[in-house]
C-alpha cells in the first residue's frame, strides 16, 4: 500500500515531499502552529489549574500571586498573550474556511488577521508594559 | 451516538462550539483581570469576590468547562493529523474522556476555596478522610 496515495492527496495534488518541513508553505506553517499553539496553551491550563489548586489558603495563594509579580513572568505572560491572539485568530480563520469564505485568498486573509493580532497585542502590551518594570 | 461518523461530526462541531465560547469567557476572564484596573494585585480577597459575583463566576466555570472539551479534543484532531488508526483513536478518545471529567473536577476543586472560604477544600477533606478510615 506504499505507493498509494491518500484521497485528501488525490484531490489537492500534494506529494510526499510536499509534507517534509523544509518544503512547507505558509498554508503549512500555519496549519503547523495552530497544532503547537494548541499544545502550548493546553500545557499552560494544567499549570495554571495546578498553581490555584494547591495553595489553597489566602495566604500560600497571596505570597504565590507576590512571587509572579515580576518582569519574566509578565514579560512570559505577554508571550503567552500573543500565542493565544494567533490560536484565536487563526481559528477564525479555519472557521471562515468551514463556511467556505476565503479559501481561494487564504494567504491574505492569514496576513491581515495577523494584522489585526499585532494590534490587539500592542494595545494589551501598552497597557500592561509599565508594570513590568515599575514593580 | 448511531455511528462513528455522528461522533465525529459532533466532535467537529462542538470543536467549533467551544470555540466561540472560549473567544467570550477568556476575553472576559482577562478583560476583568488584567485590564479594569492593569497592575492591580490579584489576592485571595480579590479573586473571592470576583467568585461572588454570579455572572463572573459562570464566566470562569464555562471557561473551564470550554477549556478542556478544546483542548483534549485538539489532541485528538492532531492524533488524527498524524493518522492515527481505528483501534488507538479508540483508546485514545476514551483516554481523553476520562480526562477531561478529571480535569474538570479539579478545576472545580481548584476554584473550591474561593467559592466556599469557611469551608475546607474538597480534596483535602476527602484526603482527610481517607487517611482517618
Amino acid at each position: 500500500m506504499s505507493g498509494q496515495r491518500s484521497a485528501v492527496a488525490r484531490i489537492t495534488g500534494t506529494r510526499r515531499t510536499d509534507l517534509w518541513p523544509g518544503n512547507f508553505k505558509l498554508g503549512m506553517w500555519v496549519w503547523f502552529l495552530h497544532r503547537l499553539t494548541g499544545v502550548i496553551i493546553l500545557l499552560y491550563l494544567v499549570s495554571h489549574l495546578l498553581v490555584i489548586a494547591f495553595s489553597r489558603s489566602a495566604s500560600s495563594f497571596d505570597s504565590l500571586m507576590a512571587f509572579f509579580y515580576r518582569p519574566v513572568i509578565l514579560v512570559l505572560e505577554l508571550l503567552l498573550l500573543a500565542v493565544i491572539i494567533f490560536h484565536t485568530l487563526n481559528g477564525f480563520r479555519i472557521m471562515l474556511f468551514d463556511l467556505g469564505i476565503g479559501i481561494r485568498w487564504q494567504k491574505a486573509l492569514f496576513w491581515g488577521l495577523m494584522g489585526v493580532g499585532a494590534l490587539m497585542w500592542a494595545f494589551s502590551a501598552i497597557i500592561l508594559l509599565p508594570f513590568v518594570s515599575g514593580a | 451516538m448511531r455511528s462513528k461518523a455522528e461522533a465525529g461530526l459532533l466532535a467537529w462541531i462542538l470543536q467549533r462550539v467551544t470555540a466561540v465560547l472560549l473567544f467570550f469567557a477568556l476575553g472576559i476572564h482577562l478583560w476583568v483581570i488584567h485590564f479594569v484596573e492593569p497592575g492591580k494585585a490579584i489576592t485571595f480577597e480579590s479573586v473571592v469576590s470576583r467568585m461572588q459575583n454570579p455572572l463572573l463566576m459562570s464566566v470562569d466555570l464555562t471557561l473551564l468547562a470550554a477549556a478542556m472539551f478544546h483542548g483534549l479534543n485538539g489532541v485528538r484532531i492532531i492524533a488524527l493529523d498524524f493518522g492515527i488508526g481505528s483501534r488507538g483513536l479508540r483508546a485514545l478518545t476514551w483516554l481523553l474522556v476520562f480526562s477531561g471529567v478529571v480535569g474538570f473536577l479539579f478545576g472545580v476543586n481548584a476554584l473550591w476555596p474561593f467559592l466556599f472560604t469557611s469551608g475546607r477544600p474538597l480534596l483535602e477533606e476527602a484526603w482527610w478522610s481517607l487517611i482517618r478510615s
